[in-house]
């Protein structure tokens, strides 16, 4: 199930919100475990079955651990969940690239992929490792345990939340009506993000990216990554914003995952703004351990590339993604040895200008799977393709000027500014927090925000149909 | 009273206020989906609507179960027709020029976006000529292809929109075919700035026909005195349905009168295997004024073969014409009624029997084919009349 589906929306979300919020305190979990594998189970009848089996297998593996404390049983944890995450995710992709390489002719599996499975291992492989290194305490609870695997909100494309930041929350935690408010203003704009911009913006990508490479014009090819750039961040940040949205609703505090990375001045500090929670999973399960940049610099270079090449498979089962990693991993290592020096001497425009046009190049090797379109659409983007601009590029400019400015401005930290500057309480200025998290707000902030959560989901709700909406017309007859 | 309230209890006013929005939200709808009653029938969409899926282990295990009540809970939607009404809003708002399924045209005209596939014009083009071929001699075989709004209102298209070849694709039929060929291109421009397509739907009007109709017979003008009669001025048509919007004007729909016509013209319709399935008394059926499709006002809608009595006039003696047709036809075919004793329009998407005996049996004397150049370009069903 996706949260922008009607199925999810006017179906799935009120009747677990009011079966959670009525069940009593003791067995709140277990409503949020079953709400969340029915969750899985409507989209992946079958795969249920195999989160269910990752569920024991990683509690057994809990216990074992606790019990022995040596570095057999946390391989033993760990090669259990890579060979379930190998298996379903990598299997086709290795038995492809040996047939390819050497015409072995071996079987493909042709098996779907499970969806979010590569979220919910690499959380049980953190909770594993925490637990070894005594950073996360052992899970007897098993309800607790598999609420924690399986829960819904960030099931499906995170964050990777790892056990111990939210370990005394899921034990016990409270629910108020200003995290209930706070949650549900959040997943507004989370569910705006993806259905108001990402959808409509991805529109312009799905028709640059259909065209003739070969013949695609400077500009047509700049507004068409420049669309997937947009459509990738509000897509992805939508649906973190929506899972911390929903976390907030149950009473978890999720760690957020995106800090307007667009707005970065390198490519190292991209990486601190973008997909917060799987850096630092790879920089903490994998970069340290490795020996990070505590065994010399040959060896800092050698542990980056390989935490590159890891990073760029998890998202996906196939070389381009592994080429797109590395060419973030390159820039990384350039960055540490010379490049960030230079940057800081340099205008900030350019700077921002380095950082965009780099990741916009990342995004093209990430978007087109095949290796001789990605060299098409990058020479087309340099000048090598069809000319400068055709009717065809000016008419995506003028018709999608406006979602661009939107997203452009969205995706900067300016609309939250301007969010707080609408809202804050005037009467008492700048010093009007009453703590950390609840800003003061104005007799007009109040009637603003609430006005604002309500079109967000009624304009959704609007595009979400319309993109259903499938006149049937005798035809052209 | 803002100033005596507390900064606390104007947050808790704020959070009041969002988690009620919010609740009400889902669970409004949600309540509305269950108590309202299903509609089988969108005539927006001109579709039946999804129903509750069948449930059972094996469509719950596949998925099918799952897919099917996604549908049937967009389907049945409340307000369904009003959210994509405020959705189209929206993007015209922000300056979308299309939607993906048409593109927002000046002056409330609407445009369907299209493709052209020229490889299939050239072989429908070839068809003709085969099919006009196997008639024989003795009948006299026509093409006329109609141009769409979206080149003769050129002007109306948004800046930069970039659409089919139709210039293109009419010259190389206007080349390479062997019929008898009416070019409407030029008779259709110099009436561009008249009502001669809906603004709303993909058709021609009738006004359009009528001057196709005398390019056709060589005449600058009509020799006879119509009356144009106004028979809806609510017609939303096919363009509306893929962006519908609550601003849009509707359409006016028109039929021509000739009040020196003393005559009737009934109509019979036939199923593909020649069972007789409908019989009305005129080449109008009024039964369509009162339904969203309200341009199957004119022949009924699609048929396979349509038989329609003409004139007994002594000019039309002993003239019979096969109209082959996509729907633009259904409102050119009215001004053939006193030219000829018998009409006879086939549709080649229901009809896959031998055309040149449907000609024999009926005695024809000339073939029309009358297509717009999109469906030309478009059609599958021409090979199995020229096999």
């Amino acid at each position: 199930m996706v949260f922008s589906s009607i199925s999810f929306l006017f179906y799935f979300l009120p009747i677990a919100l009011g079966l959670y919020f009525l069940a009593p305190g003791k067995i709140k979990n277990l409503v949020l475990l079953i709400a969340s594998l029915f969750f899985y189970a409507w989209g992946e009848p079958a795969y249920v079955l195999l989160m269910i089996v990752s569920i024991f297998l990683n509690y057994g593996a809990g216990r074992l651990i606790a019990a022995r404390r040596n570095r057999i049983s946390l391989s033993l944890g760990i090669a259990a969940n890579l060979l379930i995450l190998g298996f379903f995710k990598y299997a086709d992709f290795l038995t492809g690239t040996l047939n390819s390489l050497f015409s072995l002719g071996l079987p493909e599996l042709d098996l779907p992929l499970p969806i979010g499975i590569s979220f919910y291992t690499f959380q049980a492989m953190s909770y594993l490792v925490d637990l070894y290194r005594k950073d996360a305490k052992l899970q007897t609870n098993l309800i607790d345990f598999a609420a924690y695997i399986a829960m819904f909100p960030q099931l499906i494309a995170g964050p990777i939340v790892r056990l111990r930041s939210i370990e005394d929350k899921l034990h016990s935690r409270t629910h108020t009506l200003n995290g209930f408010a706070r949650g549900a203003r959040r997943f507004a704009v989370g569910l705006g993000k993806k259905v108001l911009i990402a959808n409509n913006i991805g529109a312009v990508w799905d028709q640059v990216s259909a065209s003739d490479l070969t013949q695609l014009p400077v500009l047509t090819a700049w507004i068409g990554i420049a669309a997937f750039t947009l459509q990738l961040y509000f897509d992805f940040s939508g649906y973190s914003d929506m899972a911390i949205g929903l976390g907030k609703m149950f009473g978890f505090d999720f760690p957020e995952n995106f800090r307007h990375p667009y707005e970065s001045r390198s490519i190292t500090e991209f990486w601190r703004r973008w997909h917060i929670t799987l850096g630092s999973w790879f920089r903490e399960y994998v970069y340290i351990p490795l020996g990070g940049n505590k065994k010399g610099l040959k060896r800092q270079l050698l542990n980056i590339f390989i935490v590159w090449m890891l990073t760029g498979l998890w998202h996906g089962a196939s070389w381009n993604f592994v080429l797109w990693g590395l060419f973030f991993g390159v820039f990384l290592l350039l960055e540490k040895v010379w490049l960030l020096k230079r940057l800081e001497k340099i205008p900030r425009v350019l700077t921002h200008l380095y950082a965009i046009v780099i990741v916009m190049i990342s995004w093209v090797i990430f978007s087109i799977e095949e290796p001789g379109s990605i060299a098409a659409y990058l020479k087309a983007m340099f000048g090598f393709g069809g000319g400068l601009a055709d009717t065809g590029s000016l008419y995506l400019l003028t018709s999608n000027l406006i979602l661009f400015i939107i997203a452009a401005v969205g995706c900067t930290h300016f609309p939250a500014a301007l969010g707080r500057f609408l809202i804050k309480d005037r009467e008492r200025g700048k010093h009007s927090r009453i703590d950390e998290s609840e800003l003061g707000v104005s007799g007009i902030g109040v009637i603003l925000q609430n006005l604002w959560t309500l079109a967000l989901l009624l304009a959704s709700t609007g595009f979400i149909i319309a993109s259903t909406y499938n006149p049937f017309l005798y035809f052209r007859f | 009273m803002a100033r005596t309230r507390s900064q606390k209890g104007r947050i808790q006013v704020n959070n009041v206020l969002t988690a009620l929005i919010f609740t009400v939200f889902i669970f409004g709808f949600l309540i509305a989906s269950l108590v309202l009653s299903d509609r089988t029938f969108s005539d927006m969409e001109n579709r039946n609507l999804a129903e509750f899926p069948k449930i059972s282990g094996e469509t719950v295990l596949s998925g099918d179960f799952t897919k099917g009540f996604e549908t049937y809970v967009q389907d049945q939607f409340p307000s369904r027709d009003r959210l994509m009404s405020l959705q189209t809003g929206l993007q015209r708002a922000a300056g979308k020029k299309d939607n993906g399924m048409v593109l927002f045209g000046q002056d409330g005209y609407l445009f369907s976006i299209e493709t052209l596939d020229e490889e299939q014009l050239a072989r429908n083009v070839g068809y003709i000529n085969t099919i006009a071929e196997k008639m024989g001699p003795g009948i006299f075989c026509q093409l006329m292809v109609v141009p769409t709004a979206t080149d003769i209102l050129k002007d109306k298209l948004p800046s930069y929109a970039v659409t089919p070849d139709e210039e293109g694709a009419l010259e190389y039929v206007r080349a390479n075919t062997r019929l008898e060929y009416t070019d409407l291109r030029d008779t259709l421009r110099q009436h561009a700035s008249e009502y001669i397509y809906y603004r709303t739907d993909h058709h021609w009007t009738t006004l359009g026909a009528l001057y196709a109709y005398n390019a056709w017979k060589g005449e600058p003008q009509s020799a006879r005195e119509y009356a144009a009669e106004l028979v809806s001025d609510q017609f939303y048509g096919t363009n509306f349905s893929k962006a519908v919007l609550s601003s849009i004007e509707p359409d006016s729909i028109y039929r021509y009168n000739d009040p020196a016509d003393p005559e009737a013209h009934p109509m019979e319709i036939y199923e593909a295997d020649g069972a007789l399935s409908k019989q009305l008394e005129s080449v109008y059926d009024e039964s369509y004024l009162q339904v969203k499709d309200k341009y199957s006002y004119f022949l009924s809608g699609n048929n396979p073969v349509t038989k329609i009595r003409g004139s007994s006039s002594e000019a039309a003696a002993g003239k019979r014409i096969m109209v082959v047709k996509d729907s633009f036809a259904h409102c050119f075919i009215p001004f053939l009624l006193e030219d000829y004793e018998e009409i006879i329009a086939v549709d080649l998407r229901y009809y896959r029997a031998d055309l040149t005996a449907l000609a024999q049996e009926n005695g024809i004397t000339e073939v029309l084919f009358l297509y717009n150049v999109l469906n030309l370009a478009q059609d599958k069903n021409l090979i199995f009349a020229a096999k």
